[in-house]
């Protein structure tokens, strides 16, 4: 293979691995916090890149537009919270996973009211077009897409390593007690999570709609994708999720062409269930508090 | 803790009666059934049975073992296909070819099974996930054999002596005695000593993991057990299946399908194989009930509807019914346990 | 457990018992009108298709009543969602049968599904049609499912003339999706392409949900292929045709009808239209305007066209014209069998032999003559091509 057909699919896996990273970084977040799997993330994205459509269209240029998606998704995240989880609080994780799909059946409905069946999508954002470089191609999105990962992840550690709201989000789900006793407020935690989940989700779907198009059931494949990713990767730490996530992501491009027919989609997971039964916590899990 | 157990061997022997009783009534019920209703609501019950075999094996898994699956859509995939590729490829006898199902999937069960109950819960989740998809995406793509993603068609109905099943009303009968045998295996495990070792380490059934392992007891070897008699379990319902609809594709055996015979098993309740007839006759009940009545509030399309008040049904239902629709029944039957 | 919520807990209990109770009970007495059975995804993954089936359906059903019904009996769409899944069809096409009595049941969605719902038909003998784009399954419909549509032979054989006679080309590249529908392209291009002279020099594949297909282009551009068949139904297979002159890539596309669907067009026309212009298969009533007056076809769609138009703001495409299709052909046995819909199963019978006789009927899509062997029937079908400039949809006469 030469030089420029190898960087084409580094940049795709970089690409993907960007996305598939980001949306394991939603589950990470509520997960390291509440312990809940929230399986309504790719929804979340659906949301994002469906409100981002639609006020696009109203006539709000692309990047504002992107706000009021993000809030409303937000908004949507703490609703989850709010009226589905807490009051399951006692009850086992098993039945708050549960409850985030069931929020999955009344959200892709709802999308299905208001927005029908149709695949909407997005110009890049500030029109950037694609790029030639060293004989590869830059499709417009790309960078976005990648350079906003850089951003939520940069961002992210800071805030999870740095900032006092970060430290107590974690304290809330290595040692709840003890978190209790500093006086954090747990449930408040709780809701931030989701919250913040919820409107990290929304911006990845305003950054690939114009890669790939939005619809209203396209949240539950993203769903299986980022969880692969967050699997890989090991769900208690961060950078776990990003290994998984730039890890799958490469797979893919490089298996995409190469592998006929759809057994290249038989590779992530087979690497994942290798991964597991080598490494029972992820890659880069620490063993310890499950 | 140690004292219930002691309280439960005393009473076994009544409560072992009461059961069988309850279940040669529950038996002579589903066999008279069919008599009094008309084809097509045989035709759900057959739907019902199959899930109910399927989410018995789950609460196997989740109730007693305390390991969750959410790809066993792939043992119920396998038992179908292996059914489906052998009778319409290679004439091979339908009941031999479950059988053979049976033993595939249980022998894969049994060969994951060992390496994965080293993890936790969740990694579990990912692993019995992952095996969905492997097994979704070879199907898909393995054309020659298994038809790939359009499938396989005119698979032959099961025969036994000079009886076609492929009638619902046989078909029904044959799902059902085959559902009350693996309940009667299911509820024999439940007390047999597997059982109780199981029981008593299960968070769910208020046990302790450690507890267990203080005891010197082999857990994992248990565990195992359990999770491949609920892959045959699935596998069998799968068999059946193919022989039924007569035809397979593989969307049918994807994540959804694992969901909801999970959401079944937890509606139903964890505490006994009982609980897998009521979470599937509710979720099968509901979506009928959906069919029914939205045409009356909605006209045109109603799709949208159907889906957002399955969402709310299935959210309430869990917020309402933490414990499965057994914790309703359970209070009749188990007022002797009331006292601790 | 609260009061409260042990009140919500029963109801919930009972609510779920009533539906199966509910659903038992046989329909209102069988009225005095043909009952058409539609089994159709409104949610899940092809609810785009089954509800624009539907309203094609409902097309031409208004039509016929509107003109005094079929023999001065008026014919209705008993309508279930199947969710996009197979088991909910076969279902479904069970209650259709057995409760609400229909005469007839239609497939309205894809393949895997209208196949689920092949014996289902066959054993409750019932005459069933559907909606399946491929002749892989055409020697087991059995003898009450039929199934007047095109398939791959029909339309792909258009696609490669053009390639092999206007363009010269004798080796092509084949981009093709991991799904359903990309699966009759991989099993008929190979066969077909010798035919016209061709063979396919390279085969890469994606998947439905992609978002970058251009490792798959790579190697398409580094091999001997001079023109490339992009052949899917998702937006990849759209968004495989802006990567494609994006990377510089200059090769002739060629499409199938998917491809080219309205939300595609307003998003990816552009590329569509970069030189050399893509080339698609798709349906006439995509074009029908441009068609020309000695077209035999250009009424029945410009009718269809309109009447769709007026009653849902926007343009017919596919699936509802494969809608559409099916009542025509329905209308037409109906017409033939003229029996009497009290007597249900008398009367599905009748029509069952009513359908097996047609005989050069013409659709929306085609022509058809059904025959005790032969339940596709395809006389004539009638599928065009089309490329893209000046931000439209050119009909391309051949």
């Amino acid at each position: 293979m030469d030089f420029p057909s190898a960087l084409q699919i580094f940049i795709s896996g970089v690409n993907l691995g960007a996305i598939y990273t980001a949306i394991g970084l939603g589950f990470f977040i509520i997960y390291s916090v509440t312990r809940v799997i929230n399986l309504a993330q790719g929804d979340f994205v659906m949301m994002g890149g469906m409100l981002t459509v639609s006020f696009y269209n109203m006539g709000i240029p692309l990047i504002p537009s992107i706000i009021p998606a993000v809030v409303i998704t937000g908004l949507a995240g703490a609703g989850l919270y709010r009226f589905i989880i807490y009051p399951a609080r006692r009850y086992s994780r098993l039945t708050r996973l549960l409850l985030t799909v069931g929020f999955v059946f009344a959200v892709q409905g709802v999308a299905l009211l208001i927005w029908g069946w149709d695949f909407r999508g997005l110009p890049a954002f500030f029109n950037t077009p694609s790029i030639q470089l060293w004989g590869a191609t830059i499709f417009g999105q790309t960078p976005w897409v990648i350079g906003g990962m850089l951003v939520m992840v940069t961002g992210l550690f800071f805030f999870f390593g740095r900032t006092i709201q970060g430290k107590a989000l974690r304290a809330c789900a290595n040692e709840p007690l003890g978190a209790r006793t500093v006086g954090v407020n747990i449930d408040r935690m709780a809701l931030y999570s989701f919250i913040m989940a919820a409107g990290l989700g929304a911006v990845v779907g305003a950054m690939i709609t114009p890669l790939t198009m939005t619809s209203y059931n396209m949240g539950w494949p993203l769903t299986i994708k980022g969880l692969l990713a967050a699997f890989v990767g090991g769900v208690n730490r961060a950078e776990g999720v990003i290994l998984g996530g730039i890890t799958l992501g490469m797979i893919e491009a490089a298996t995409a062409g190469i592998v006929p027919g759809g057994y290249h989609n038989v590779i992530a997971p087979g690497i994942l269930i290798v991964v597991l039964l080598l490494r029972p916590h992820g890659i880069l899990a620490i063993v310890g508090k499950e | 803790m140690r004292m219930k157990a002691f309280r439960e061997i005393r009473s076994k022997m009544s409560s072992v009666k009461l059961q069988n009783r309850v279940v040669a009534l529950f038996t002579l019920v589903m066999m008279t059934i069919p008599l009094g209703i008309g084809p097509y609501p045989i035709s759900v019950m057959v739907d019902v049975g199959l899930y109910s075999i399927v989410t018995m094996g789950i609460i196997l898994l989740m109730g007693f073992a305390g390991q969750i699956s959410i790809g066993h859509a792939a043992f119920f995939g396998i038992g179908a296909y292996t059914s489906a590729i052998l009778t319409t490829h290679y004439q091979v006898s339908p009941w031999l070819a479950l059988f053979l199902g049976t033993v595939i999937s249980g022998g894969i069960a049994a060969a994951i099974g060992r390496a994965m109950f080293r993890l936790h819960g969740l990694m579990l989740a990912g692993i019995t996930l992952a095996m969905n998809l492997v097994f979704y995406h070879l199907v898909s793509s393995m054309v020659n054999i298994t038809g790939g993603a359009m499938g396989l068609m005119n698979i032959p109905p099961l025969m036994l002596g000079g009886f076609n099943f492929s009638r619902s009303f046989l078909t029904y009968y044959m799902v059902w005695i085959i559902a009350i045998v693996v309940l009667g295996f299911s509820l024999n495990l439940a007390d047999s000593q597997v059982g109780r070792v199981l029981r008593s380490m299960n968070i769910h059934a208020g046990g302790s993991e450690n507890a267990a392992q203080v005891l010197g007891i082999n857990v994992t070897r248990y565990k195992v057990q359990v999770f491949a008699i609920s892959a045959v379990y699935a596998s069998i319902a799968g068999s059946i299946y193919a022989h039924h609809a007569r035809v397979v594709e593989p969307g049918t055996f994807f994540i959804p399908f694992s969901v909801m015979v999970v959401i079944m098993a937890f509606l139903g309740g964890l505490r006994s194989p009982w609980g897998a007839f009521l979470g599937a006759g509710l979720m099968i009940g509901v979506r009928e009930l959906l069919w029914e009545i939205m045409p009356v509030f909605v006209t045109g399309i109603t799709g949208a509807y159907e889906l957002i008040a399955y969402g709310v049904i299935l959210v309430l239902a869990l917020l309402f019914l933490p414990r499965g629709l057994i914790s309703l029944v359970g209070k009749a039957f188990t007022k002797r346990r009331a006292v601790v | 457990m609260s009061r409260i919520s042990r009140k919500i807990l029963v109801i919930l209990v009972v609510v779920g018992l009533i539906g199966g109770l509910v659903s038992c009970m046989p329909g209102a007495p069988v009225a005095a009108s043909y009952k058409i059975g539609v089994v159709a995804a409104q949610s899940g993954q092809y609810a785009a298709l089954g509800t624009q089936a539907i309203r094609g359906m409902q097309v031409y059903v208004d039509k016929i009543n509107a003109e005094g019904g079929i023999n001065g009996i008026p014919v209705e769409l008993v309508v279930y969602d199947n969710r996009s899944e197979a088991t909910e069809a076969s279902l479904a096409a069970k209650k259709l049968v057995e409760v609400d009595k229909v005469h007839i049941i239609t497939a309205s969605d894809v393949t895997t599904i209208t196949n689920s719902l092949i014996p289902v038909v066959n054993e409750m003998e019932v005459p069933g049609l559907g909606i399946s784009g491929t002749a892989l399954f055409d020697d087991q419909l059995g003898a009450w499912f039929f199934r007047p549509m095109g398939a791959e032979p029909d339309y792909i054989i258009l696609n490669l003339d053009y390639l092999s006679q206007d363009l010269g080309v004798t080796k092509y590249a084949l981009l093709v999706e991991n799904s359903g529908y990309g699966q009759g392209g991989k099993v008929f291009l190979p066969q077909l392409s010798p035919n016209y002279g061709m063979t396919i020099a390279e085969e890469q594949y994606f998947d439905p949900g992609a978002t970058d297909v251009s490792p798959q282009l790579t190697n398409i551009k580094d091999s001997e292929a001079q023109a490339i068949f992009i052949w899917g139904s998702s937006p990849t297979s759209a968004i495989a045709v802006k990567q494609a002159r994006e990377m510089g890539i200059t090769l002739p596309i060629v499409t199938t009808p998917a491809q080219v669907s309205p939300p595609f067009l307003a998003e990816f026309g552009v590329y569509y239209e970069m030189e050399p212009s893509i080339v698609a298969v798709t349906a006439p009533i995509d074009v029908w305007e441009q068609l020309p007056d000695t077209n035999p076809y250009k009424d029945m769609l410009r009718e269809f066209a309109e009447a769709y138009q007026a009653k849902h703001g926007s343009r017919a495409a596919m699936w509802a014209v494969l809608g559409g299709v099916m009542v025509q052909f329905i209308e037409d046995g109906l017409k033939r069998a003229d029996a009497d819909p009290t007597n249900v199963e008398e009367a599905r019978g009748k029509i069952r032999d009513a359908f097996e006789s047609t005989n050069n009927l013409m659709t929306l899509v085609g022509v058809y003559t059904m025959a005790p062997d032969d339940h596709y029937g395809g006389v004539e079908i009638n599928l065009v091509l089309v490329t893209f400039e000046g931000g439209r949809m050119v009909y391309l006469p051949r």
